[in-house]
């Protein structure tokens, strides 16, 4: 049974459906083109952070203390690491790529050039990044049958350019050994590497991670873990229940890319800034609504008043209204907002988003908690304050005043 | 009289005295001469410490005065024939695992030399220390000398001093300290296990202590095992040809 002041409110509501379907409208639109920007937004950046991950860095790392800011050949974890056995086995990532990184000297004939050479498990990193996907020429660590064979090396293209080299040529490197020793070695180059981004191309250097193992005398031990999950929202989830600790270092991507991270909170913050003025504006239509309406109905209020209504039971049945306005309005919203979200892409037309040279021509939309349920509950709430404070000056009327006003 | 036969003995004291302080210069040309001579040849064993390897090498050297180095490593397996060679103002390595030879460049002068804490500026400045420091006598009491290097105006230097103590008889180095702009001593080089070698008594290692942060626990000793002086050495014996002989 629905109480006497919410059956007022709801027939107060159809009383004046011109009026009730307006207000109502603008709270629907209002809803809707906030969850829909907060949605946009949220994809694009989801989307951004997908692609700076995907290319090498990943969701989350596993390395040594300090590693990420001072790499140190000795700086280094167990191939086997408890913590990283651990992660490959939770639910929520998919893999879990071991690498292994050393800086040297590349040299091929009278060229040489200083770089960073990076062992990788040639099928897990495939897992992770998006590496193996710009390979632009010969193969992907193509299984080799002579063991007396050369390790196999790949360059980016801008690298290989440096040292005027072509598949199939030899490129040797001097570095430094775990044991002190000089780690030299001849590699066979066995394609070319194109990301699309210059300067990535200009740095990569890719080896088996067991062939520098044995050069740099690191038998067993890796450099990064490089972890990719189901979905990068359950980063804050990993980080949270997984305890580290014990000679590593957990870190996910905002710590790994943090000009990324920063980028997008600035643009969030300043997201917020319209998402608030598009929030005023449908508040500003319902409290001028509902204010409007107590106002015309103060005769009304008088009569009931006169007749022995408590002052509280006005304020509910206006409160009802402003309840059943608003709820039906915002979960209008919210459903086509979401709808938008998910099935609608942005063309960015002409303007597309340049990343680190890889181009976001579309904008997907994510749905998320804060855009699906936080800011529409804002506008749920604000919505019922906007009837209170009519329905407030409504009950404290006197019936005699109520009555004489025209 | 009495009097005037005191002030003569205390001024033949005087002169005696200041005979046996030498002329600077010429104490520093006897330290870089120390283990070069005209010409030298040996072989060596270096022991590398650091808190996360220790290994040894022995090594085969030749010098002509402080212009011509190849240094060439027998010993262990692994790193036989890597070898470094220095002409004047320019330094090679050679390692036969890739067949290379690859220059040093400028930007790798601070870098370490065969994995120890040497620097290849180590090698390289020799030629270049009378012009890039003038050295002084600096004060040490007792029978030690103390000559002190600072960087002549305009020289491209490592150090900001160096100074060398010497025991003021025998003239041989007890150790050489480094010092960084800041005045900070950097690093000592300590000389000991006085030996007769090659005809001559000299102290025969020489133990390289880093004191930088980031060297704490490292530790390089040279041990010189045979040392020959003044044999015929000619300029051949420092070409790229013989850099590249793994004998």
């Amino acid at each position: 049974m629905l109480s006497i002041a919410n059956k007022l409110g709801l027939r107060n509501l159809w009383r004046r459906r011109r009026r009730s379907i307006l207000t109502w409208l603008m709270i629907a639109a209002g809803t809707t083109l906030v969850v829909w920007s907060v949605g946009l937004a949220e994809g694009t950046y989801r989307d951004m952070i997908e692609l700076a991950t995907r290319s090498s860095t990943g969701h989350f790392q596993v390395l040594a203390p300090d590693y990420h800011d001072r790499p140190s050949l000795f700086r280094n974890l167990s191939e086997s690491d408890s913590l990283a056995t651990a992660l490959a086995g939770h639910p929520a990532v998919v893999a879990l790529a071991p690498r292994v990184e050393t800086a040297g000297l590349l040299a091929a004939g009278t060229r040489s050039t200083g770089s960073l050479l990076v062992g990788i498990d040639p099928e897990r990193e495939a897992e992770v990044s998006t590496m193996a996907g710009t390979l632009s020429e010969g193969s992907w660590f193509a299984p080799v049958d002579d063991p007396d064979a050369l390790p196999r090396l790949l360059l980016g293209a801008g690298l290989a350019r440096r040292l005027g080299v072509a598949p199939a040529d030899t490129v040797s490197f001097v570095g430094q050994a775990a044991d002190g020793s000089i780690a030299a070695e001849l590699f066979v180059l066995e394609g070319l590497l194109k990301s699309g981004s210059e300067e990535a191309d200009a740095a990569i250097a890719l080896a088996r991670m067991s062939d520098l193992q044995t050069l740099l005398a690191l038998e067993g031990r890796v450099h990064r873990m490089v972890g990719r999950l189901e979905r990068v929202g359950e980063l804050d989830g990993l980080l949270d229940t997984v305890q580290a600790g014990g000679g590593r270092v957990l870190m996910g991507w905002p710590e790994l890319l943090p000009s990324l991270h920063d980028s997008i909170e600035a643009d969030r913050n300043s997201g917020r800034i319209s998402l608030a003025i598009i929030m005023l504006m449908a508040l500003l239509g319902v409290s001028n609504t509902m204010i409007m309406s107590v106002f015309e109905r103060t005769r009304e209020f008088g009569v009931m008043l006169a007749l022995g209504t408590e002052p509280g039971g006005i304020v509910r049945a206006v409160l009802w209204e402003a309840f059943w306005l608003s709820i039906s309005g915002v979960l209008a919203g919210v459903a086509a907002g979401s709808i938008l979200v998910s099935k609608i892409p942005v063309s960015m037309g002409d303007e597309p988003i340049d990343f680190g040279g890889v181009v976001l021509t579309e904008m997907h939309g994510a749905n998320t908690v804060v855009g699906v349920v936080w800011f529409p509950l804002i506008i749920l709430v604000a919505g019922l304050v906007a009837g209170l404070l009519p329905a407030m000056r409504a009950a404290r009327l006197s019936p005699a005043e109520a009555l004489s006003r025209h | 009289m009495r009097t005037s036969l005191a002030l003569m003995i205390l001024l033949v004291a005087a002169v005696a005295l200041a005979d046996s302080r030498p002329d600077a210069a010429a104490l520093s040309r006897e330290l870089d001469d120390l283990y070069r001579s005209d010409s030298s040849h040996g072989t060596m064993t270096m022991e590398v410490v650091t808190p996360h390897y220790s290994r040894t090498l022995t090594m085969e050297f030749w010098s002509k005065g402080l212009d011509y180095t190849l240094v060439r490593i027998l010993a262990p397996k692994k790193e036989k024939g890597v070898a470094s060679l220095k002409r004047v103002s320019e330094m090679w390595n050679y390692i036969p695992r890739i067949k290379k030879t690859l220059r040093v460049p400028p930007s790798m002068m601070m870098g370490s030399w065969m994995g120890s804490d040497f620097t290849n500026d180590d090698l390289m400045r020799e030629t270049s220390w009378e012009s890039d420091y003038s050295v002084e006598w600096g004060e040490a009491g007792g029978d030690t000398l103390l000559l002190v290097y600072r960087p002549r105006e305009g020289a491209a230097v490592t150090w900001a001093r160096v100074e060398a103590a010497f025991n003021a008889e025998s003239r041989l180095p007890y150790h050489q300290d480094f010092f960084d702009e800041k005045g900070r001593l950097a690093r000592r080089i300590a000389f000991g296990e006085l030996r007769e070698m090659g005809g001559r008594r000299l102290p025969t290692v020489m133990t390289l202590i880093p004191y930088a942060e980031d060297k704490r626990g490292h530790r390089t000793v040279m041990r010189y095992d045979e040392i020959e002086f003044d044999i015929p050495m000619p300029l051949e014996t420092f070409s790229q040809h013989r850099l590249r002989q793994m004998r």
